[in-house]
């Protein structure tokens, strides 16, 4: 392994006031090799803003923690790392980051008899137990072709991670975890096999006549769900659904996780929420009067 | 929070030879990417130049070679599009180079308490002001699977949208004002472009983006 290369190190002031702090670390690849790279700091107060810094392996930097700090680390080649400064923090810090090496990834997703789905999202999810989920989001999600396949920029090598897949009439569903070897590009098949349960609104006005081209919200009544899904975007609690009812009056959505959700509408006076429990494999059925 | 980065009026006007030479690419044509404080470089129109050379689905190039080969040098009208002197390009439409999303007022799924159901939403995000500082765009040639060509880094000054209209769901996109840039590091090759931000905002009762 050849030495860490020395390289002066870079003085960034921001203006810092409330809560200064003067955060100093690295920037390295797997190797412990200095990376030229970014590093993107995320502040909420006392103004929302992003500051973004080159960096020539080192940095030392001033913010203020007010309202906490978001560090978002990334060079080319390799994917992003986090970390979070809490609110308050002061004084003199010190934040390394080791950007693993950075791979595509290529696999596909199918249904029950191997048939490729289209259209799925997915994105990678580190496994980073101790953390919550990550605050900053650079990737969009990728999109499987026609036969399912899809193919992951800049993975990381030898870091642990979940393909979290959002395909429409299925579940929500993770893969196995995920460890990635240097020069590993194929992993298996994600299989979507659970359609959960489908909802149908109907949307009425005062004379009982269907009420249509209206904006109907369906998401999980987190008050119901078990909380022991810390860091994973997968968590029911995510479920989320939009739709706009047809010349009929009705919304069908389907995927949806059994168990409590909310039905909403906008109306001109405020909003009409009705509550109801999806059953799985089965489709349930609300009627919400609007006027 | 979803922020976008999108330029106007690209230029060139100087010496640009990035895309001379023979071999597998097609001189002096060339397809630009930008790597910036919002993304990392793509394939996908980022610096979208004037010419379509394999139809009008494909992306639209620059003249990557304006001074060192004779042939593609100005005025040409085959490789220039600025009329009537044909010895300047141009691309005047509005497209995005970037976007980050990042969450404010977080709350970990695993700590959200018991009736979230009407949460407060987004409506307190009414006229806050959203800066974005350290602004650059560094361009690049793209020539997989050979390395890129770095053409030049262009800097621009703190660019800030205030969000207005918001509501529980959301804030509608909010736009900055159009800058252009601050510095070329390498001014000789007279590469412009005029950069803005657009920011808007959703509200999530949720884990997912």
């Amino acid at each position: 392994m050849s030495p860490v290369k020395l390289i002066p190190l870079l003085l960034m002031a921001v203006a810092a006031s409330g809560a200064p702090v003067v955060i100093t670390g690295s920037l390295v690849d797997a190797n412990k090799q200095s990376l030229s790279g970014n590093l993107s700091v995320f502040q909420e107060k006392p103004e929302i803003a992003v500051t973004h810094y080159e960096v020539e392996g080192t940095f030392e930097i001033s913010a203020n923690s007010e309202g906490g700090l978001v560090l978002h680390a990334w060079a080319e080649g390799h994917p992003s790392v986090e970390h979070v400064v809490e609110s308050g923090a002061s004084g003199k810090i010190e934040i390394n980051f080791t950007l693993p090496l950075g791979q595509e990834v290529i696999g596909r997703v199918v249904d029950e008899h191997g048939n490729g789905l289209e259209g799925a999202a997915l994105q990678v999810r580190y496994d980073e137990p101790h953390k919550s989920i990550r605050r900053v989001l650079m990737e969009q999600d990728v999109l499987t072709d026609g036969d399912g396949q899809f193919t992951l920029p800049n993975v990381g090598v030898g870091k642990p991670f979940y393909i979290d897949v959002y395909a429409p009439s299925y579940l929500a569903k993770s893969s196995k975890r995920i460890k990635l070897e240097a020069g590993q590009q194929k992993v298996n098949d994600i299989i979507l096999e659970d359609p959960g349960g489908t909802v149908v609104v109907e949307l009425v006005n005062e004379d009982g006549l269907p009420v249509s081209g209206v904006e109907v919200l369906l998401f999980a009544d987190t008050a119901a769900w078990p909380q022991d899904a810390e860091g994973s975007w997968l968590h029911h609690n995510s479920f989320e659904q939009r739709g706009t009812a047809s010349e009929h009056g009705n919304v069908r959505f389907s995927g949806v996780p059994p168990g409590r959700i909310a039905v909403e509408v906008k109306t001109k006076d405020g909003r009409v929420t009705e509550e109801l429990t999806a059953v799985a494999n089965q489709e349930t059925e609300v009627t919400l009067s609007v006027f | 929070m979803e922020i976008k980065a999108w330029t106007s009026d690209r230029q060139i006007t100087g010496a640009v030879n990035v895309e001379c030479g023979a071999g597998l690419h097609s001189a002096p044509w060339g397809n630009w990417g930008v790597t910036s404080n919002f993304d990392r470089r793509r394939d996908t129109d980022q610096f979208r130049g004037w010419k379509h050379i394999d139809g009008p689905s494909t992306k639209r190039q620059w003249n990557s070679c304006t001074t060192r080969v004779a042939q593609f040098r100005a005025p040409n009208p085959n490789y220039y599009n600025n009329r009537p002197t044909y010895d300047e390009q141009y691309s005047s439409e509005t497209v995005g180079y970037g976007r980050t999303s990042f969450r404010t007022s977080y709350t970990p799924c695993s700590q959200i308490p018991g009736q979230p159901t009407n949460p407060p939403g987004c409506s307190n995000l009414n006229g806050e002001k959203v800066t974005i500082r350290g602004n650059y765009m560094k361009l690049y040639e793209l020539d997989a699977p050979d390395p890129d060509d770095f053409v030049t880094e262009l800097s621009y000054p703190d660019k800030a949208a205030t969000l207005t209209g918001c509501d529980q769901d959301g804030c509608p996109e909010s736009t900055s004002s159009w800058s252009s840039q601050s510095s070329s590091s390498r001014a000789g090759t007279g590469v412009r472009a005029d950069m803005r931000i657009s920011v808007r905002a959703r509200h999530r009762n949720n884990c997912r983006w």
